[in-house]
């Protein structure tokens, strides 16, 4: 599509009200962990606003799983692990926020089925500002997926 | 299960030895003592102790005994249903156990990929095993594992562990492994969701069914697993990789 052609549909959109009023979230890098069926997996991206003003992460949305919540994982004494969910994430203006292992992510619970490496999830993400945005998040292997 | 390959003890460093009349620098008697020098003799002393603290290093003795898991056997169900008694399965055999539950989405991956990281900078011909232990015995059944190392394609050769939740918690106490069932909530269905605080932990064992070292599960560095393998490999054989 001729770039003219595609700012004037978007900008259209815009007028329309079909498109959220600052087109300013890119979800870079998305991956998705395997999971077993019932169990649980996590979703983890790089959201980077491009925006001048903050946004926010307030919940996302997958049909592949029965609930999906946002979550950080945080470190206690004695090298101790614990999961704690979230109500939001923020993302500042004309930065970047990383869920990634060991941190923040989205959580998928309730598989509805197996999630093995080389499968495609679709998640939504749903922002203040943004509205829902969709992404396709590849499961990597175990192997691929494990640094810290 | 396979039958074990045992390896252990095949030969001991001669610095292990107690009678003295094989060692070297270790011969100490009241005739010849090794700091004999009178007037020399804080000198010789600090400058032999390192010297000795030396030799034993480079003869290959490992990391110190952190828990002897022989004192308190545990009686386990591997993915197959099979019985393994910790640590007698594995006598003979250099073990890495990771400690997991199978609904944790996050930590446990790292740890489990952390393990299979360091299987690649391992040797196969020292045929270590490698081991996850789920400490969530409620949800994972011996099927539930192994499905689950089969979405997650974990070697065939690994056991996943799991069993009454007193053997377990024995052999936890044994590891220093620390667990506490923390945010619950409900499903649809009304099953409680939950999760579990744990200690992020790997663990090494000789053949001998001994803890020799503890690394911070998500991030144990392959390169240093793999040396202490063969320090320990080095200890049981006397052969030098």
């Amino acid at each position: 599509m001729k770039p003219v052609l595609s700012e004037l549909l978007v900008a259209a959109s815009v007028f329309f009200g079909a498109l959220p009023q600052e087109r300013s979230i890119h979800l870079l890098d998305p991956w998705i962990r395997p999971g077993a069926a019932g169990g649980n997996s996590a979703l983890y991206v790089r959201l980077h606003n491009a925006g001048s003003v903050p946004d926010t992460l307030l919940e996302a949305t997958a049909e592949v799983a029965a609930r999906v919540e946002l979550h950080q994982t945080v470190s206690g004494p004695g090298n101790m692990r614990r999961m704690e969910p979230v109500s939001y994430v923020v993302l500042p203006a004309r930065g970047e926020f990383r869920l990634e292992p060991g941190g923040w992510h989205v959580m998928l619970l309730g598989l509805k089925r197996d999630l093995r490496a080389g499968d495609t999830v679709k998640v939504e993400l749903r922002f203040a500002r943004a509205g829902r945005v969709q992404l396709q998040a590849p499961v990597r292997p175990l192997s691929r997926g494990g640094r810290r | 299960m396979r039958t074990p390959l045992r390896i252990f003890p095949v030969a001991r460093c001669r610095f292990n030895r107690p009678d003295n009349e094989h060692t070297g620098a270790g011969s100490v008697s009241r005739d010849q003592p090794l700091f004999a020098a009178r007037n020399k003799q804080g000198i010789l002393l600090r400058v032999g102790l390192p010297v000795i603290g030396f030799l034993l290093a480079a003869c290959g003795r490992g990391p110190a005994v952190e828990a002897d898991l022989t004192r308190r056997p545990v009686e386990l169900l591997d993915q197959d249903s099979t019985v393994v008694v910790v640590p007698d399965a594995f006598r003979g055999q250099i073990v890495l156990v990771g400690y997991i539950y199978t609904h944790c989405p996050d930590i446990c991956p790292m740890i489990t990929a952390r393990m299979l990281e360091i299987a690649r900078h391992i040797p196969d011909s020292l045929l270590v095993r490698y081991v996850l232990v789920s400490f969530d015995p409620e949800r994972d059944r011996p099927h539930v594992l192994r499905h689950y190392a089969r979405v997650y394609e974990l070697p065939e050769s690994w056991r996943l562990l799991t069993g009454p939740e007193s053997e377990l918690q024995a052999l936890l106490d044994l590891m220093g492994v620390r667990t506490r069932r923390s945010w619950t909530s409900f499903a649809e269905n009304g099953e409680p969701v939950y999760f579990i605080d744990h200690t992020d932990r790997i663990s090494l064992l000789d053949g001998r069914g001994r803890v020799r070292r503890h690394y911070e599960g998500t991030t144990a560095d392959p390169e240093r697993v793999r040396r202490d393998v063969l320090t320990l490999w080095r200890e049981a054989t006397g052969v030098e990789l």
